[in-house]
């Protein structure tokens, strides 16, 4: 306010007119104050609304590998599961419902002897709407299909026709049919997976299956099968049953995925709201089972772990960015100075003078704000390739924008009253804390050392009390103790403080004005001028080093993350290339030259106690060659305890925990636990406890050798790990194969589909690229509102170097090596409080990975972009006021006193 | 004015106009000023009258619109950047008004300033120092920081400052503007002192009677002209 124009009385009237002068008098004040708020605000929205975009991603993830989102069980046989089917369908969410039927047969061809089989019954459709059911040849429409293991049995090779007749004290049944083609099955763990009740989803791998029309069921078998239900045959629905029933009926009902809530949260809820609904829905002779359910729940688990995750990384930007706005206080103290002084002689009032800085600060704040939602938007939308407004849902975008809005108005609060602090305490009051030195708060209250204290001692509790754990309740969900990752916070604070307190009081006692010390060279003496009052530098440096230390910290997490991802990938897949045959009975040819070695791999279906669980069957020699990664043990021993106990066995840690085993107990197990024929109850001793065994997916609880399991050779390899010739890439190699005449006959990958859901699904690349981009803009704005202060604050001391002969040189020669001192000092203090942030934070990353991360990834690009865009954005900062200084006319600034 | 006096300032003509259009402000007319090597000169006049604005010119820290300052013999709208830098430097000391000291240095270090930026070496830097502020009476606070010093301490400082390098001609602003009536008289003192001691030419800026008395000649200004 420099015109000298009277305030008219009253008091909103006057207040917007001195607030209508102050925004076309001094427009840039009120943009630096816009830019203050738009930084805390945009940096909170964009970690918020990526988050809730991330997270937005886990439902599909969590929901693709479900093969039949509900089951609708019949209680009983009676029931009509073709009218409950069109019943389910009807149902607005519901894709389609599918009757779908199964039983416990014997079947038999020409002179062969009679087989248990599982008999399954569909429509025609239903293979054709189901990928995980693949017809090797032939069709339904031809007569029944064998699965690709009944077929391999030996009589029914080269079968035309089956008869089908039911066990043990069943009414007389016999059914012809024609054999229409061979079906692989064994991707279809919803036939096989036990429909409802406690161990529900649990697989029960019947070693022989046929399907037949469901139509064919319906009018031949379920008549029968009736009939024998109601002489007390067969037995009725028990949902504690740990086996599959022997004759069921159900509607299989697909929802669409697209119609599930894409927050993993609100997905399981509507699903069990959706379950309901059907269960009323289909009437009181069925119950429906909800197989999304398990898969939502630890996805819910997943997202909340996700977003505390994704805040804890992104919080220190927010503040950083809102100290960013505190710093900025001192560069406005002089200009606001001189508005009150001036408001004060022309009569303005205590009140009126608080309500116009009231008046600036909320008009700033709403422009900062507006600014900072649009920045983050744009960031966001850029980082995830999709608009922000679009990827996330209303409700969620609007709660992000306003808790960033909060964040902002928290920001100007803060800074407006250390505005009118520092107005008050007056020229007078700054020159003595010129005198005293610069002592602010966090060194009179030792805050650095405080910080310090807190984030260790975090830790020792965190050690204390074991340490980070996997949650043996969940399994793959995680149970943490998210107070933990305030370590890294606190710890982040403390030592940037430290290191400052440090910096400077080594600073100021080489620049004590005591030491009678001729001047060195004008650099030097800079440098010692620097030293007596280092305030505005060191609240640069304290900026510029907190910002650097964060985004030096997400980028190294974001490395190490990445580095993880590819080595659990490469840990899922086991080898180079999987080679799966089309059919078990296809022998493997020789691969050479193209691959080194190859080791079938042999999963078996077993039973410990009342769980099913699979285990991994490994030839020890083959597997040794071919494997390129090693598993993660947590007790005991691994690899090398097989070579030496071939007879023993490893397990997975939540085995363990469930069935309380140790190593050097023995583990109770039956093989082949529905394959009367093989079946066997095996005790093992147990060798090791893994958290992860490659190949990873999918997932084994049990790892042995042949040579434990004589048995399991018998039965044809599942797939084969490959290992490639070296200098070879798997990429070329699996084109090459899928190009030969091979392809009729194995399916060969290179990747797996690993295990998509959980945090390891998440991609952090587009969150810290933000990150990284607003810690380096942190850092360099911290520079230039020193270098405003510089230009506002110096004006005298400039004008009067310029009166007593200095040059232009030697006049920016102060302000150039202040900027030097702050961005040099912000990355020297910064990168390696990062590194060790890093590493603390990598602890706690360690968790969401099969296999355990390195200790760091150096992201050494990552980091030299992060120091260049320092150091040429403050190097741009600096030079406005280096330019800034030029322009200064001594004549004008010396005529005041 | 003997015709045989060396001048070391010669100002012709000079004329200085702030702002443009009807708002313009003439502060210099036609004002034209010779002053001789060892003179004291003061300017008077009322506030706004010009005294500040020639002061600026003949420091070379203003330009005039027309006209010319000849300081030692040069012209100073010949000499540009580092070169005009090193001439004020050389020949022209100057002391603002108010505080005209650099506060985050020790009175010694403020009166180091010029030597060090004229290239001299810290043996005769550190002597000369010593004896410039022996001369004005601080040698005990050399290592004090100047917001300790008193009002009239710190205009002592100013004057060592000033003429730590024998300029020709030493321009002061009102250098007791803002002291009680005796300490000013004994800045001013140690001022014309100094440099009638160094064969220094003084050009003071005041409108206190008491302090131009010190002058050997004062010539007085009124709305933008020498009278």
């Amino acid at each position: 306010m420099t015109a000298a124009a009277p305030i008219p009385p009253g008091g909103r009237r006057m207040i917007a007119w001195l607030l209508r002068r102050t925004m076309t008098r001094a427009p840039s004040r009120l943009v630096l104050e816009a830019i203050a708020v738009a930084f805390p605000v945009a940096m909170l929205a964009a970690t918020l609304w990526y988050v809730d975009a991330a997270v937005q991603q886990m439902t599909p993830n969590a929901l693709s590998p479900v093969q039949v989102e509900m089951r609708a069980v019949a209680k009983s046989l009676d029931a009509d599961i073709v009218d409950v089917s069109q019943k389910l369908a009807s149902t607005p969410e519901v894709k389609m419902a599918e009757p779908f039927a199964a039983a416990k047969v014997l079947i038999q061809s020409g002179d062969s002897g009679q087989m248990t089989a599982r008999l399954f019954a569909v429509n025609p459709e239903y293979l054709a709407r189901h990928p995980w059911i693949r017809t090797v040849e032939g069709s339904l429409g031809q007569g029944a299909m064998l699965s690709q293991s009944a077929s391999a049995t030996p009589g029914f090779e080269t079968a035309k026709s089956i008869t089908i007749t039911l066990p043990g004290d069943a009414p007389e049944f016999s059914l012809d049919m024609p054999v229409g083609g061979i079906a692989d099955l064994r991707d279809a763990t919803t036939w096989f997976s036990i429909p409802y009740g406690e161990v529900q989803g649990d697989i029960v791998t019947v070693p022989r299956a046929i399907i037949i029309d469901f139509k064919t069921y319906e009018q031949k078998l379920l008549p029968v099968l009736r009939e024998w239900a109601k002489a007390g045959g067969l037995p009725p629905f028990d949902p504690g049953s740990s086996e599959l029933p022997s004759a069921n009926l159900e509607s299989h009902v697909t929802i669409d995925h697209g119609n599930y809530p894409p927050d993993p949260g609100q997905a399981q809820l509507w699903s069990s709201k959706l379950q309901r609904v059907l269960g009323r829905q289909a009437g009181l002779s069925v119950v429906v089972a909800d197989n999304a359910a398990e898969a939502l729940f630890e996805s819910r688990e997943d997202s909340v772990n996700a977003k505390m995750l994704f805040l804890l990384l992104g919080i220190p930007g927010v503040l950083v960015a809102g100290a960013l706005g505190l710093t900025g206080v001192s560069a406005l103290v002089e200009s606001y100075r001189r508005e009150e002084a001036l408001l004060r002689m022309r009569g303005a009032s205590n009140g009126q003078i608080m309500g116009l800085a009231t008046a600036q600060a909320a008009v700033a704040g709403l422009a900062g704000s507006l600014l900072g939602l649009l920045i983050a938007a744009l960031a966001v939308s850029a980082a995830t390739g999709q608009a922000v407004w679009q990827g996330v849902p209303l409700e969620s975008f609007l709660l992000s924008a306003g808790l960033a809005i909060v964040a902002g108005a928290t920001s100007s609060l803060v800074r407006v009253t250390g505005l009118r602090r520092a107005c008050r305490r007056g020229d007078i009051g700054e020159r003595r804390l010129l005198n005293l030195g610069w002592m602010p708060v966090w060194r009179t209250a030792r805050l650095d050392v405080i910080f310090i204290a807190i984030g260790i001692a975090i830790l020792v509790i965190n050690i204390w009390s074991g340490g980070l754990k996997r949650s043996p309740l969940q399994g793959p969900a995680l149970m943490l103790s998210f107070y933990v990752l305030l370590a890294p916070l606190a710890l982040w604070l403390g030592a940037t403080l430290l290191l400052t307190r440090g910096f400077l009081a080594g600073l100021g006692r080489w620049a004590e004005p005591d030491r009678a010390r001729p001047l060195s060279s004008w650099s030097g003496t800079s440098l010692r001028w620097l030293g007596r009052r280092p305030a505005h530098m060191g609240r640069a440096l304290i900026t510029g080093a907190l910002a650097v230390a964060f985004g030096v910290q997400v980028l190294s997490f974001a490395a190490t993350y990445h580095t993880a991802k590819q080595a659990d990938a490469v840990a899922s897949m086991g080898s180079d290339l999987r080679v799966t045959p089309v059919d078990p009975r296809f022998p493997l040819p020789s691969l050479e030259p193209d691959i080194a070695s190859v080791s079938p791999i042999r999963l078996l279906p077993s039973r410990v106690d009342t769980d099913r669980k699979s285990i991994l069957a490994l030839d020890l020699n083959s597997y040794l060659a071919t494997a390129t990664s090693q598993p993660r043990m947590l007790e005991g021993v691994g690899l090398e305890g097989l070579v030496k106990n071939p007879n023993g066995v490893l397990i997975h840690t939540e085995l363990a925990t469930d069935f309380e085993l140790a190593v050097g107990d023995k583990l109770e197990v039956t093989i082949f636990p529905d394959d009367f024929g093989n079946t066997k109850d095996m005790q093992i001793p147990i060798l090791g406890i893994y958290s992860a065994f490659p190949p990873n997916y999918p997932i084994s609880e049990i790892v042995t050798t042949l040579d434990a399991l004589p048995r399991a050779a018998l039965s044809p390899p599942d797939y084969y790990l490959a290992k490639l010739a070296p200098g070879l890439r798997a990429k070329d190699v699996a084109a090459k194969i899928r190009a030969s005449s091979l392809a009729q006959k194995f399916v060969v990958t290179s990747t797996t589909a690993p295990n998509e859901r959980g945090l390891t699904a998440l991609s952090l690349g587009g969150l810290s690229l933000i990150e990284a981009i607003g810690a380096g803009l942190v850092s360099a704005i911290g520079v230039a509102v020193m270098g405003a202060f510089l230009v506002i604050e110096r004006r005298r001391e400039f004008a009067i170097l310029r009166a007593i002969g200095a040059d232009t040189r030697h006049i920016l020669t102060g302000p150039a090596l202040e900027g030097a001192a702050v961005v040099l000092g912000s990355l020297i203090l910064g990168i390696p409080i990062g590194l060790g942030l890093g590493v603390l934070a990598i602890q706690v990353l360690g968790l969401f990975f099969a296999l355990q991360p390195p200790l760091l990834t150096l992201p050494t690009g990552g980091l030299l972009a992060l120091a260049l865009f320092v150091i040429v954005t403050s190097i741009g900062a600096i030079g406005i006021a280096l330019a800034s200084v030029t322009r200064l006319q001594p004549a004008t600034i010396l005529r005041t006193p | 004015m003997a015709s045989d006096m060396i001048h070391v300032l010669e100002a012709a003509g000079l004329n200085r106009t702030y702002g443009g259009g009807t708002q313009s402000l003439a502060a210099l007319k036609n004002v034209s000023l010779t002053v001789s090597l060892g003179e004291v000169i003061a300017i008077m006049g009322p506030s706004g009258s010009g005294k500040s604005t020639l002061l600026f010119i003949l420091a070379g820290l203003d330009q005039p619109d027309s006209g010319s300052v000849k300081l030692a013999n040069k012209n100073w709208a010949s000499l540009s950047g580092s070169s005009r830098a090193q001439f004020r430097r050389r020949n022209c000391g100057f002391i603002a008004q108010g505080l005209s000291l650099l506060p985050q240095a020790t009175v010694a270090e403020n009166v180091e300033v010029p030597l060090l930026l004229e290239g001299i070496d810290a043996v005769q830097r550190t002597r000369r120092v010593s004896e410039s502020l022996e001369r004005v009476g601080l040698t005990n606070l050399a290592g004090s920081l100047t917001d300790e010093l008193s009002g009239g301490e710190q205009q002592r400082v100013a004057i060592a400052r000033a003429m730590v390098l024998r300029p020709a001609v030493v321009l002061a602003d009102e250098p007791t503007g803002s002291l009680d009536s005796i300490t000013a008289q004994s800045v001013i003192k140690y001022l014309v002192e100094e440099a009638r001691e160094r064969d220094t030419a003084l050009i003071l800026v005041t409108h206190d009677p008491a302090i131009a008395q010190h002058a050997r000649r004062i010539v007085t200004m009124n709305s933008g002209e020498l009278t």
